[in-house]
């Protein structure tokens, strides 16, 4: 797609809408938010930057490879239940660490939750960028 | 540790799942990976199955949630009987597929995660002590199969697997209707705590979604008027898969038939349980007349499926503790010899590129071990001692004229003897006959070799088979365990609610 406008105003929207997606997903679990609606979210970001530049012009956007995000969420929610184990408890029971204070977040608790929610985030972003590029490709 | 054995059914196929997914480069590290995860499968079931004939039932609330909140995961004796049969039957076609014999395409490695996801669900489908759970592994089962029937770019393929997920959609929509109402008037979803609460309920607002929920799992079970997508879509798959799905995913549905009916609609089974057999004996008498017509083996097993489902809701439709203890032996017997002879048939596919009962024969000189091993089997499904059928169809039957329903005892001798002539026209005409010369686009091979994979899963099949029916007193004994719980729902929901954490 040739657009000027469409092209410049997507140089502004990609940083915003990852910021956004950061700030969802960490604000998520007992707020609104989470690893589901980051994901898509960033998807969305990674779909318009295609759109408006095309693969072929942006080296580092071939670097995100869906396959290889959706394995790497994959594992990463697989993961955040195996820690229960080893502290002998049933599996996905939630283990909670220290907190650390993010800017313009504010207060954010450490743990497995966080951990799955990375999961999610990677798997839906994906996913979602997955099927968004091969029916752009098409 | 016994906390990670519990879910271990459901976190194994998904581990596997995610590394067969992460390392597609090798079919070498694929297919010994898929036979240790099964291989482990199998070790796991047979362990909780001995946990649970000595200790009782074994219940896991996933990540500490206090229970009627929480996620359960309930193995009683009928789900590890469950899980030991369908990890012995994922086992054994994992061993059959390993040569390149079966059409399978596996080469395009996509196989591997999936058949492990799809086995995460039947396995999470059986364990699982929730019905949004169910719901959930349900999805997951039909996501994979449907993903898995599609994976060869054919036009009948496709079709026949557009019509499936069609209907299982459909069914998938039934049962979360199903389960809106039920979570509307109870608050609760939890199967140990709805049959606890259904008794404060007036009966009219559960008749809605009983009827919904049988009209889902009918679907997923192929019974009477829902049985439709079942012939229309599984003839077309390779035979290997087609074992696993006609062996597996059907009887899924039965077994949360089963669950539901039993533990949950009690009160209700008993104002339906005509209509269970009515069902039943039309769902027998359908599926075997289908059968009967049929000269293509896959597409005459498919319709046997059917037929033999019928028996087990005529179990459950005859409702004592030694119907549905019959039932249950049933299911399982049924399991093993269909997925068997769909493997037989998956012997054709690979000989002679067909399954046409026209265009095959003379197998009886060709591979003469074969045919004992089909005789079995076949026998064994039709019924006639010492094999598994025999004691399953006689302790039902038994059952249904001590409860006096004479017209559904006398249908199911008569589908017996009608299993028993399809049967022996896949001998007569495979086995028996001369191959068929002349003007043949198949060429007719004198001399045939199969890769000895084949012959040690259809052997393990086999033997069950025969196993069955010589221990038959013990299996029994199992079956029984297992219906007393289905017959005494106290059982369970004092297993689960006042389970301390």
């Amino acid at each position: 797609m040739e657009s000027v406008i469409f092209k410049s105003a997507e140089r502004f929207l990609f940083p915003v809408q990852s910021l956004m997606a950061m700030f969802f997903l960490l604000r998520g679990h007992n707020e609104p938010g989470g690893g589901f609606i980051a994901g898509l979210i960033i998807a969305c970001a990674f779909t318009l930057k295609k759109m408006a530049v095309g693969h072929e012009a942006n080296f580092w956007l071939r670097s995100f490879s869906a396959r290889r995000l959706v394995q790497l969420g994959w594992i990463l929610a697989f993961a955040s239940g195996i820690f229960a184990v080893i502290k002998s408890q049933p599996y996905l029971t939630a283990i909670w660490g220290p907190s650390i204070f993010i800017p313009g977040i504010g207060k954010i608790k450490l743990g497995t939750v966080l951990l799955f929610d990375f999961g999610v985030f990677f798997l839906v972003w994906g996913m979602v960028m997955g099927i968004f590029f091969l029916l752009i490709e098409d | 540790m016994m906390q990670l054995l519990i879910i271990a059914p459901v976190i194994l196929p998904l581990g596997t799942a995610i590394l067969a997914f992460i390392f597609t480069s090798s079919l070498n590290f694929q297919r010994w990976l898929s036979l240790i995860s099964f291989g482990l499968q199998l070790a796991v079931s047979l362990l909780l199955f001995e946990k649970v004939t000595h200790s009782g039932l074994q219940v896991l609330w996933i990540g500490n949630w206090q229970p009627p909140f929480g996620i359960n995961l309930v193995i009683d004796q009928f789900s590890a009987l469950m899980l030991v049969t369908s990890s012995l039957l994922v086992f054994c076609i994992s061993i059959y597929t390993w040569s390149q014999g079966i059409n399978l395409r596996e080469k395009q490695l996509r196989y591997y995660p999936l058949i492990h996801l799809l086995f995460m669900g039947i396995s999470g489908s059986f364990i699982t002590g929730d019905l949004f759970n169910l719901y959930v592994f349900f999805e997951i089962m039909l996501m994979a199969s449907f993903v898995l029937m599609s994976l060869e770019k054919k036009r009948s393929r496709i079709e026949g697997a557009i019509k499936y997920v069609t209907l299982n959609l459909l069914s998938s929509a039934f049962f979360l209707a199903a389960l809106g109402l039920l979570y509307g008037n109870l608050g609760t979803l939890n199967i140990a705590d709805l049959a606890q609460k259904i008794s404060l309920v007036e009966s009219a607002n559960i008749v809605m979604p009983a009827v919904l929920i049988s009209i889902a799992f009918g679907i997923k079970s192929g019974v009477f008027p829902l049985y439709f997508w079942l012939p229309a879509s599984y003839p077309q798959l390779p035979s290997a898969m087609v074992a696993l799905f006609g062996g597996l995913l059907t009887k899924v549905g039965v077994y949360a038939m089963f669950r539901v009916w039993t533990i949950i609609f009690r009160d209700l089974q008993t104002d339906l349980s005509s209509w269970f057999i009515i069902i039943a004996c039309l769902t027998m008498i359908i599926g075997v007349f289908g059968a009967i017509v049929q000269y293509e083996i896959k597409k005459l097993l498919s319709f046997h499926i059917i037929s033999q489902i019928g028996y087990m809701i005529l179990g459950l439709g005859i409702f004592s503790k030694y119907s549905i203890a019959a039932a249950i032996f049933f299911i399982i017997h049924n399991m093993i010899a269909k997925t068997n002879l769909y493997l037989v048939g998956g012997v054709f596919e690979y000989t002679q590129g067909t399954t046409q009962l026209k265009k095959i024969g003379g197998y009886v000189k060709l591979l003469p071990f074969l045919s004992i091993i089909f005789l079995i089997s076949a026998l064994g499904l039709a019924g006639i001692p010492p094999l598994s059928g025999f004691f399953a169809k006689f302790l039902l039957i038994k059952e249904v004229f001590i409860q006096k329903s004479y017209i559904a005892a006398a249908i199911a001798l008569g589908v017996g003897i009608l299993t028993l002539f399809s049967m022996l026209k896949i001998w007569a005409e495979a086995f028996w006959k001369k191959a068929p010369q002349g003007d043949q686009v198949y060429s007719v091979k004198t001399t045939l070799k199969l890769p000895k994979t084949m012959y040690i899963s259809m052997s393990i099949l086999a033997s069950a088979t025969v196993l069955m029916g010589i221990e038959a007193q013990t299996i029994f004994s199992w079956t029984l365990d297992a219906a007393e719980v289905l017959n005494k729902p106290e059982i369970y929901i004092d297993a689960v609610l006042k389970n301390p954490l």
